[in-house]
């Protein structure tokens, strides 16, 4: 014999917003290279150098956050959406999709980059390190800038 | 000379700012790019009781997009559903045909990409409007349960950036039905500007800058002038239009409308509706109030679409919370009749 028990309406006064879709999906990933920088910051007596932020952070983030903002796409149902909409969500998230994949490879190749450069130094690998790093220190803004054009576009927002 | 620019160039601050500056261009570019295949929505509710007129100010709402009349803007409908749709419905009403009820079956969005022309970029809008049955709208203005919240027109209205509230005149001109049907309307729409109020997405204050406008639907029953400046055939009855109309039978050819039975229905509903246009002008900077039609005309253009266009499209500076100036003296009523 099983108890019928009644179920508990599950309710919440909280309505999803833009500022937490950014929040979630923009601020979050950034947060280890924000911190890393800001502590970076403090240590060095607040002198900001070339290095008080790291590149590697900055394109794992922005991979990071691409992903997220890939995925937010992905399980976004628009109301009453034709084949239209459905086609530019689709290329919304693969843009974000190739965006998170450049990403990751800057990642990989930064650190590949500067692995080599500790274990034998030499001024061709140093060139090329920082020529990634100026890569990413100036691409920083596209990903940020897709993301702010996606959430207006598709209007997307979320709750915590 | 050559010192003092090294200097420069190996600056630390030097390279920050042209860095920032680097920065700065890339992001513009890319949002400019991104804008053309990612244009900012915004989205319209229709509200309005089943066989108000909904789906017909829809679609002379974008028969005048398509014909480009609107100064200012360029549209492109988006999509090939819209434009055969549109196109559908466009050669219904100019055949005389009515629309037909909307139903749960039909339900669609109507799209089209909006570019503003400014100086040096130009911003570009997807305008959607969703076209529902009458009877969602009559469910949101009463007491809906949990379960209208997941429904797609809540979501819509949720959502929207802008509100037309559908009023149709051929109930207020049939004396039996006239007071009641007022009375009911206006409960039902400040019901439902209330409901907006409490669960839209942006807030009550960004709701206070959105535009609103309560449009009269079927202004051609007024009256129509005797023989139509466009060829179409003489002017009937009222009461014999309002016992045709909303039924899926036939409605009259597009006509010109009589601008003195016009003015003399306006002002008789703007005086019916003056505690609701009141209310809605306390609730809404940007208020609107529009006599429509679909099948009549003035001075050659469907009655009160483009006005209508005008006030609900898009403008880059109330996508912001910038306040409309508007005379602290002026009734909400005179400011209708002024508007038009």
């Amino acid at each position: 014999m099983t108890s019928e028990r009644p179920v508990p309406e599950l309710k919440t006064t909280r309505k999803p917003s833009t500022w937490m879709w950014f929040t979630v999906h923009v601020f979050y990933p950034m947060l280890p290279f924000l911190l890393e920088g800001a502590i970076r910051l403090v240590a060095n007596s607040f002198v900001v150098k070339f290095d008080t932020f790291s590149s590697s952070s900055l394109s794992m983030s922005l991979g990071l956050l691409a992903i997220f903002i890939n995925q937010s796409l992905i399980n976004y149902e628009p109301p009453l959406a034709g084949d239209e909409e459905r086609d530019s969500l689709r290329f919304a998230a693969s843009v974000f999709l190739y965006i998170a994949m450049v990403s990751f490879c800057l990642f990989a190749i930064l650190v590949l980059l500067r692995t080599i450069g500790e274990q034998s130094p030499s001024p061709v690998i140093q060139k090329l390190t920082h020529a990634f790093e100026v890569v990413v220190f100036l691409g920083w803004i596209i990903p940020i800038a897709a993301a702010v054009a996606a959430q207006r576009s598709f209007k997307l927002r979320t709750t915590l | 000379m050559t010192k003092f620019v090294q200097a420069i160039v190996e600056n630390p601050l030097f390279n920050f700012f042209v860095g920032v500056l680097i920065a700065f261009f890339v992001g513009t570019l890319t949002a400019q790019l991104a804008r053309k295949r990612l244009p900012v929505a915004y989205s319209i509710a229709v509200v309005g009781f089943p066989r108000s007129g909904k789906t017909s100010l829809i679609t002379s709402i974008f028969g005048e997009l398509f014909a480009r009349r609107v100064l200012g803007y360029d549209v492109f409908p988006r999509g090939e559903s819209t434009i055969e749709r549109v196109n559908d419905d466009l050669a219904k009403l100019e055949l005389g045909e009515s629309l037909g009820p909307t139903t749960d079956q039909d339900l669609f969005a109507y799209r089209a990409d909006v570019v503003r022309r400014k100086v040096f970029f130009s911003s570009t809008y997807k305008v959607e409007i969703g076209d529902f049955p009458g009877e969602d709208s009559a469910a949101f203005a009463g007491n809906f349960g949990a379960w209208f919240h997941q429904t797609p027109y809540f979501k819509w209205v949720m959502e929207a950036d802008a509100f037309i509230f559908v009023i149709d005149v051929a109930n207020i001109l049939d004396p039996d039905l006239s007071r009641e049907y007022s009375a009911r309307v206006s409960k039902a729409i400040r019901a439902a500007w209330q409901r907006i109020q409490e669960n839209h997405l942006q807030g009550e204050r960004a709701l206070f800058s959105k535009p609103v406008a309560l449009v009269f639907m079927k202004a051609d029953l007024f009256g129509v002038v005797e023989k139509s400046a466009l060829g179409g055939e003489p002017a009937r009855p009222i009461n014999q239009k309002v016992m045709r109309l909303g039924l899926g039978e036939g409605v009259p050819v597009p006509v010109e409308v009589d601008p003195d039975a016009l003015r003399i229905g306006r002002a008789a509903c703007l005086e019916q509706f003056e505690e609701l246009i009141d209310y809605l002008s306390s609730q809404s900077k940007n208020l609107c109030v529009e006599f429509a039609s679909a099948f009549a005309y003035q001075y050659g253009r469907r009655l009160g679409i483009k006005e209508l266009l005008g006030f609900i499209l898009p403008r880059p500076g109330r996508i912001s919370t910038r306040r409309r100036p508007r005379s602290p003296n002026s009734s909400p009523a005179a400011d209708g009749l002024r508007h038009r």
